[in-house]
């Protein structure tokens, strides 16, 4: 459904004549060729656009922080959330965007998340960046702290004791609590 | 050419902190505790100063959730439970926060402020609480509010406004009389309140709430005096655990009163004899720790439960309560006079020092009169000499319990070495013709449960004439027509539970071996 959008958008963007496009180029050298009001979302390429008056059409933009497949997925939700406006500038179909948001992140292990959360937040999409943390948020509520060690790629330096310790001082955070 | 430039940050395992940050914003803050178990790093980033900058983040979240939901559904709920930081930042984030929340037309809101390493012997105690902002106590949209450890002041004229609160829970908060009584007025649709270990009042008037059901209130420091009129509450309960001064209480007009605890109250025997018989729903009523009852007498057709504890001057109760059926006393030696024919289960335990010399007559009597009236009873005592049936009496008893019913007997504290038999014998001598018996004690190191059932041969009544074990009834005693006895033990000090049958008037012989216990093996 989301790739339909992503298509959908691309496509009637095309169609349209002479839509303005904006190239970014992606740490491997891979270069986009964005839609600009598409592009505008990443606050990062706004502000180069908007801050240099020597940039043409013709212009570049190095993204050296962002991989290929990063920029895939940040593109897919940028087109989506445009398309979404184009559509209902007033307000956003809400349900439509929570399905779609559900279904684009299901598809993303952490790996893949954390690469997205790290672009978003290089880009300044900070609506994007909103919705991964929160995402990421999910994905580590009420999880075993072997998890989270995983999620975050943390190396545990306790002994044993040490972290039987500060199970036992933090031992209300581990213990549930009531509901309300 | 200006470029925005990655941030430098101070990684922390792969995502930079302040995105970690923006991660843990959404969780709850118990969440967020936990990672300090991650690594030393984390547990670093928890313990030092750090805090404030996760508090930040988490602020953040809720401001940002503020702007979107102004205008749109309300914030379903708010829950702050953390250590109360000593630091005047902290309490300005928490002021932020709740007016954030109530912003979000929040609905129900617990803020808990609990600290560790709490001293109750400071006597600066309110000085180290936060002090709640007065916003919370005018926020229309809340529901359900729960506070813990902080102190609640209202600004002069100002008054409360929790126009749809239904539930209050207060848990030792400082609150003063002129706040708590405006707390009241200002929430008319109050259902429940529970207000419990909470300073700074001494006495509180609760009037006309229609829609209140059930008050609860314990323990509060210098708590001296409640009215309560013209509610409909079904359900009061006001303990004083460890009170010195015993509290007042008025009650007029709440009919509805179903359920009554009361725990250190300074109730005398008229005042509870004319409440009970203005209640025609009670259902339920506890006394405990109220010394200045002494000859208790209820009268409510409606009482399905009383329970009696720790009235050390009560020496007398009469009950006229026919439906009554479960009863529980623990106190000193009463006597008794009662009508409640549907009596099913009775628990008595006797624990204050016996002074006086007719002890066990008296115990006697009450078993009887008990005993007629329910089919189990459940006796404790404090030791092993407080059953104890002297052959002297034997003689002289007004009448045995009458037969076929179901008695146990918990001691809490036997001295070994401990016979069974005596104790057995002791209560056969008084109940002849029970059905079965059960003795459960305690000792030093362990616990025993010895069950025993009886069956019996011969009619239990002898037709026309005494008999001769009795002077004024015509049963004979249990040694002349017991059958069978079964038996069945367990012992704290060992795995397997024992149970055997044995016949005749001299099992009672071989009860003391059978019911043996290691510990006593050793020491024999």
């Amino acid at each position: 459904m989301s790739s339909s959008i992503a298509s959908s958008s691309s496509s009637s963007s095309s169609s349209s004549k002479k839509e303005k496009k904006i190239s970014l180029k992606t740490s491997d050298g891979e270069v986009f060729e964005v839609e600009e009001p598409v592009a505008m979302q990443l606050e990062i390429v706004r502000s180069f656009f908007a801050d240099n008056e020597d940039v043409t059409e013709q212009t570049v933009m190095p993204l050296p922080n962002v991989s290929t497949a990063a920029m895939h997925g940040i593109l897919e939700y940028c087109r989506a959330h445009e398309e979404f406006r184009r559509r209902m500038p007033e307000a956003a179909p809400e349900e439509e965007v929570r399905a779609f948001e559900a279904g684009y992140v299901d598809r993303k292990s952490n790996e893949e998340l954390k690469e997205m959360i790290l672009a978003a937040n290089y880009l300044n999409i900070s609506k994007l960046l909103d919705f991964l943390t929160g995402v990421a948020a999910k994905r580590i509520e009420n999880k075993s702290v072997e998890y989270v060690r995983a999620f975050f790629g943390v190396e545990n330096d306790f002994t044993p004791e040490e972290e039987a310790n500060l199970r036992r001082e933090y031992e209300w955070a581990f213990e549930g609590v009531d509901e309300d | 050419m200006k470029t925005t430039r990655i941030q430098k940050v101070d990684r922390i395992s792969g995502l930079p902190e302040p995105i970690l940050h923006h991660i843990l914003s959404f969780l709850s803050f118990r969440e967020v505790a936990k990672t300090c178990v991650l690594s030393k790093t984390w547990d670093r980033a928890w313990h030092r100063g750090r805090r404030l900058k996760l508090l930040g983040s988490l602020e953040r979240s809720i401001r940002n959730r503020h702007r979107h939901c102004k205008d749109l559904v309300s914030m379903e709920k708010f829950n702050m439970v953390v250590d109360l930081f000593k630091d005047q930042e902290f309490a300005s984030f928490v002021d932020r926060c709740v007016s954030y929340a109530i912003g979000c037309n929040v609905k129900k809101l617990r803020l808990d402020f609990a600290s560790e390493n709490y001293d109750y012997d400071e006597g600066d105690r309110g000085k180290r609480w936060y002090n709640l902002s007065p916003i919370v106590l005018c926020a229309k949209s809340i529901e359900v509010l729960k506070l813990g450890r902080c102190k609640l002041e209202l600004p002069i004229r100002n008054d409360v406004k929790l126009s749809r609160l239904r539930k209050l829970h207060l848990h030792e908060i400082d609150i003063n009389n002129h706040v708590i009584s405006n707390l009241f007025s200002g929430c008319p649709l109050i259902e429940e309140v529970i207000v419990g270990k909470c300073q700074g009042f001494d006495s509180i008037e609760l009037f006309g709430l229609f829609r209140i059901i059930g008050i609860m209130m314990f323990d509060n420091w210098g708590f001296k005096r409640v009215d309560a009129k013209v509610l409909n509450v079904s359900s009061l309960t006001i303990v004083q655990h460890d009170a010195i001064i015993p509290f007042d209480i008025n009650i007029l007009y709440c009919t509805n009163l179903e359920n009554i605890k009361l725990v250190g109250a300074s109730i005398t025997d008229e005042w509870l004899y004319k409440l009970t018989s203005e209640l025609p729903f009670l259902e339920s009523l506890y006394l405990g720790s109220c010394h200045k009852l002494k000859r208790i007498k209820i009268s409510s057709p409606s009482l399905d439960t009383l329970q009696i504890s720790e009235c050390v001057k009560v020496v007398e109760l009469e009950m006229d309560s026919p439906n009554l059926s479960d009863f529980t006393y623990d106190g000193g030696m009463i006597s008794l006079c009662s009508n409640a024919l549907a009596l099913s289960n009775i628990d008595l335990y006797f624990n204050l020092i016996k002074l006086d010399t007719q002890w066990n007559v008296k115990l006697v009597e009450l078993l009887s009169q008990f005993h007629s009236f329910s089919e189990m009873l459940t006796l404790k005592v404090s030791e092993d000499e407080d059953f104890n049936v002297p052959k002297e009496l034997r003689q002289i008893l007004p009448s045995p319990l009458s037969s076929g019913k179901h008695f146990q007997l918990v001691i809490n504290k036997v001295c070994l070495p401990f016979s069974i038999a005596k104790v057995v014998d002791d209560f056969l001598s008084v109940a002849p013709h029970t059905e079965t018996v059960s003795i459960d004690y305690y000792y030093s190191h362990g616990w025993s449960k010895n069950f025993f059932e009886f069956s019996y041969k011969k009619p239990l009544v002898n037709e026309g004439e005494p008999s001769p074990c009795f002077k004024s009834l015509p049963i004979s005693c249990w040694q002349h027509c017991i059958e069978e006895v079964k038996l069945e033990i367990f012992n704290s000090d060992s795995i397997d539970e024992k149970m055997c049958s044995l016949r005749g008037a001299e099992f009672l012989e071989k009860v003391d071996g059978l019911c043996l216990l290691k510990s006593m093996m050793k020491s024999a």
